[in-house]
């Protein structure tokens, strides 16, 4: 029985790059969960508009229907939202390091396509706990900045369950990195010039994991650029090898917004921090006003899940149109993240992580009223 | 000897002349003839009373003249229609180094530092942070050690106007357990830190003694030297017999309800050694007479309850800054009536020990163990802030502890009227009141709405900022 569900378990791991084995004894049954009814939101499922007064039925995990007046079958579980609360798609940290600290580069060797970042995570750190409760459902776990091809990137669902249970991919994307901190003195790249020699080289040998990755199967690449001309770099990089690409600590992107824009590469932005300076606070505004796909991240543990919200709140602040900085915390980064299809927007058939708020999801001031993941309720606001 | 005088009054000038002006600096010097300027329409936060609903609030050269429904206009007066527009008091950040030089944090204090001595006022620095609605500051001493100096209270007016920029000098004495500028602590240095302000408060006590004796001595002293002088001239050496001028009366009979002379003295009394004159030790001996508040920056829950211990024995009263953990020991603060300048709210960086348990529901719940508090920015370098960017977010930090429910009217409460008490200037901003200085913002939204922009900032009754548009 045990080892059956454990066979069912691994069949429910979407489609991993490399199968995570299954730990055992970790069987918490998703199927067993009945259905939930979410009744009296305004739901804001971001591809397909608003619906006032909108119900939301779940089961299996997935969105069964979403609309209004919709009928409740027998049995299941309603959940009347209060007044005033909407319900969007769970937000999605693009590039996050949460609960890996430390464990985030093999220095060794500069191209390590093989490291898998969700291999140094910590399901059990407090940090995953605190971010139950953030209204974060998914992150995009990354390798560090230290090495020109750094590993891969998985995407975790924060749904209260271990480690094996939260996996939906440990191979996203592919991080690189151009930039100051991949380049040593104790081995290869030293310079810019000889980090772009050696991902060209890369690229153009078919046998190599890099190009079967980014070029055969098209996983993105999300590109460590902070400078203009490591960024404009970068831009080249997609054109000259047609890949799927983004963006990460884009610092400088205004400065070359036309040649991002022109050259269909998505940006991911963040920590927005208290401290940055007024231009920087301004570039996520910029950066969506030019038509560049954009999406949020933390970078924890530069920041932690919590402040993701904060992140696009402020760029409202500064100037981000509300709709696009929703987008950009869902369904934006979903795509970029290869994901679009069952993240990122509360459509039927979508994957069930639906956070509800008790106002406008970007007002601070807006408690998060319920997380549901994966179909099941992982946090509800405590009472007072 | 003449040196010791000198430098006591070094001493007073520096540190107690501060104290007299604060005091009758605190209301806001009334400056005439200028035009009333009044504003209507707009929903009003007085935050020491109810909102109002399309009030008017009238402006009298730098202080609130009137504020209600039926406040009448006058017909000389510039008039400023914020109908469909929110409008709260200048915010307090009662957490801020806004103006204070970033190099100061690498220093180290001493109690009788002040602060204001480095703000620097051709900055400008504050101009971001003016426009986000706060017009009011506590600003820290950044430098390290257990005593960091002394705080005070600015307005960031642009025009530097020194009669009103200053709000408070000398507004309380900051100290630090357990964490130091930006360093990070172990639970024995916490420990130790808890014996070395035990120590240093120790010393002042007897300090405190040893001028309180001499003090006693001196009065004897003078007493017993005018009875020596007397004793003197009573024996004169034999000089030149007194003119025959005639006695004018009787000598005095001796009046029996007045004591019997004092036995007269056998030799010249001796004046007793003046102690040395110690700044560092003036500065805490205000403290430990309650003269001067002290405000305590401790993060962990044990640092907490170390400076809850210091305060008791030492009957020393404080105020809590930072307080990271004070929701772990929220109930310990409650039963000491000990307020709290929260902050910060955002936290950045790989988590330093002193902020590792940091809780963005920490406001909440002390606003359910009925603890008075304040938020404030704390630009922390440990926590991952550099220079005064965090007060542009003081709103957005209140509007934190309103996610995780603490009322919005408290939340407000917290950056305006709680901050002013807090920094020991409710009498004179926090609330907009009659009387009160005329420092206001004008919001699009309610203060809590992501829609929310500052309109207009007015300071001292002049218009500061204005936005350029929607």
């Amino acid at each position: 029985m045990r080892t059956l569900l454990g066979v069912i378990t691994l069949l429910l791991i979407p489609a991993p790059g490399f199968p995570v084995p299954a730990a055992p004894g970790s069987v918490q049954d998703a199927a067993k969960d009945g259905v939930i009814a979410l009744k009296g939101a305004r739901i804001v499922t971001v591809s397909k508009g608003d619906i006032e007064d909108g119900t939301i039925l779940i089961a299996d995990g997935r969105i069964k229907a979403i609309g209004r007046g919709l009928e409740i079958p027998a049995g299941a579980e309603t959940i009347e939202l209060p007044k005033g609360s909407v319900a969007v798609p769970g937000f999605i940290d693009a590039h996050s390091h949460l609960a890996s600290v430390f464990e985030i580069d093999e220095s060794t060797e500069s191209l390590t396509p093989q490291v898998r970042a969700v291999e140094g995570f910590s399901s059990t750190h407090a940090d995953v706990r605190r971010a139950t409760a953030s209204g974060v459902t998914l992150v995009a776990l990354a390798p560090g900045n230290g090495n020109l091809v750094a590993g891969r990137v998985g995407l975790v669902r924060i749904n209260g369950r271990r480690l094996d249970r939260m996996i939906v991919s440990d191979s996203a994307a592919l991080k690189l990195s151009l930039g100051d901190e991949a380049l040593r003195r104790d081995r290869e790249p030293t310079s810019r010039t000889g980090a772009l020699r050696m991902l060209r080289d890369a690229l153009r040998d078919p046998r190599g994991e890099i190009s079967k990755s980014l070029i055969d199967r098209r996983e993105p690449a999300i590109i460590h650029a902070r400078l203009a001309a490591d960024i404009t770099r970068a831009v080249e990089l997609k054109e000259t090898f047609n890949l799927k690409a983004a963006l990460v600590h884009a610092d400088e992107a205004t400065q070359v917004l036309e040649r991002i824009r022109n050259g269909d590469v998505s940006v991911i932005f963040g920590p927005l921090t208290v401290s940055d300076k007024r231009a920087k606070l301004e570039t996520p505004a910029k950066l969506a006003a030019a038509g560049v796909r954009l999406a949020f991240c933390t970078d924890a543990p530069a920041s932690a899940e919590d402040q993701l919200r904060v992140t696009a709140a402020i760029a409202v602040k500064y100037g981000l149109d509300p709709k696009a900085a929703l987008r950009a915390l869902t369904l934006d980064a979903a795509a970029l993240l290869g994901v679009g299809d069952r993240f990122g927007s509360l459509e039927e058939g979508r994957e069930a992580d639906v956070v509800v708020y008790g106002g406008d999801p970007l007002s601070l001031a807006s408690p998060v009223e319920l997380v549901v993941v994966e179909g099941r309720i992982v946090h509800r606001k405590p009472k007072r | 000897m003449r040196s010791a005088c000198a430098l006591l009054l070094i001493v007073g000038s520096t540190l107690l002349a501060p104290f007299g002006a604060a005091h009758g600096r605190q209301d806001p010097p009334v400056r005439p003839a200028r035009k009333p300027l009044a504003i209507k329409g707009a929903k009003v936060y007085p935050v020491s009373a109810p909102p109002i609903e399309g009030a008017v609030i009238l402006l009298d050269g730098t202080r609130i003249k009137a504020i209600g429904k039926d406040v009448q206009i006058p017909g000389d007066a510039t008039v400023i229609d914020a109908t469909g527009r929110v409008i709260i008091p200048g915010l307090v950040d009662a957490g801020s180094s806004v103006l204070v030089p970033r190099g100061d944090s690498g220093t180290s204090g001493s109690a009788e530092h002040d602060v204001a001595d480095g703000v620097d006022t051709f900055s400008e620095e504050d101009k971001e942070v003016l426009q986000s609605g706060v017009t009011t500051a506590l600003v820290r001493p950044l430098a390290r050690g257990q005593f960091n100096g002394l705080e005070a209270v600015l307005r960031l007016l642009p025009n530097r106007d020194p009669q009103r920029f200053y709000l408070r000098r000398a507004a309380a004495l900051k100290m630090t357990l357990g964490f130091s500028g930006a360093d990070t602590s172990t639970a024995q240095q916490r420990q130790q830190d808890l014996l070395a302000a035990r120590q240093s408060f120790e010393g002042a006590k007897a300090y405190k003694e040893t001028w309180d004796k001499y003090r006693k001595d001196l009065a004897e002293y003078e007493q017993k030297k005018k009875q020596w002088d007397e004793q003197q001239k009573k024996t004169p050496p034999k000089a030149d017999p007194p003119k025959a001028d005639p006695p004018k009366a009787d000598p005095p009979k001796p009046d029996p309800s007045k004591p019997a002379a004092p036995e007269p003295l056998k030799e010249e009394p001796k004046k007793p050694a003046k102690p040395r004159v110690d700044p560092r030790s003036e500065v805490l001996v205000r403290a430990l007479d309650g003269q001067l508040t002290v405000h305590i920056e401790a993060h962990a829950a044990d640092s907490i309850e170390h400076a809850l211990a210091l305060a008791a024995e030492f009957k020393l009263k404080i105020v809590l800054e930072g307080a990271t953990e004070a929701h772990l020991v929220a109930e310990a603060i409650a039963k000491a009536k000990v307020a709290v300048i929260l902050g910060p709210v955002f936290r950045y960086g790989i988590p330093k020990v002193d902020y590792v348990n940091h809780a963005m529901d920490c406001a909440a719940v002390l606003a359910q163990a009925n603890v008075e508090f304040a938020i404030g920015s704390f630009p922390n370098p440990a926590a991952g802030h550099s220079g005064s960017g965090a007060s542009r977010f003081l709103l957005e930090a209140a509007a934190c502890a309103v996610a995780h429910g603490v009322a919005p009217e408290r939340a407000l409460r917290a950056v305006t009227l709680d901050a002013a008490k807090l920094a020991g200037v409710d009498r004179a901003v926090g609330s907009l009141e009659p009387n009160k200085a005329a420092d206001l913002v004008i919001l699009t939204a309610e203060p809590f709405d992501s829609a929310a922009r500052v309109d207009r900032v007015i300071l001292a009754g002049e218009v500061v900022y204005e936005r350029k548009s929607d």
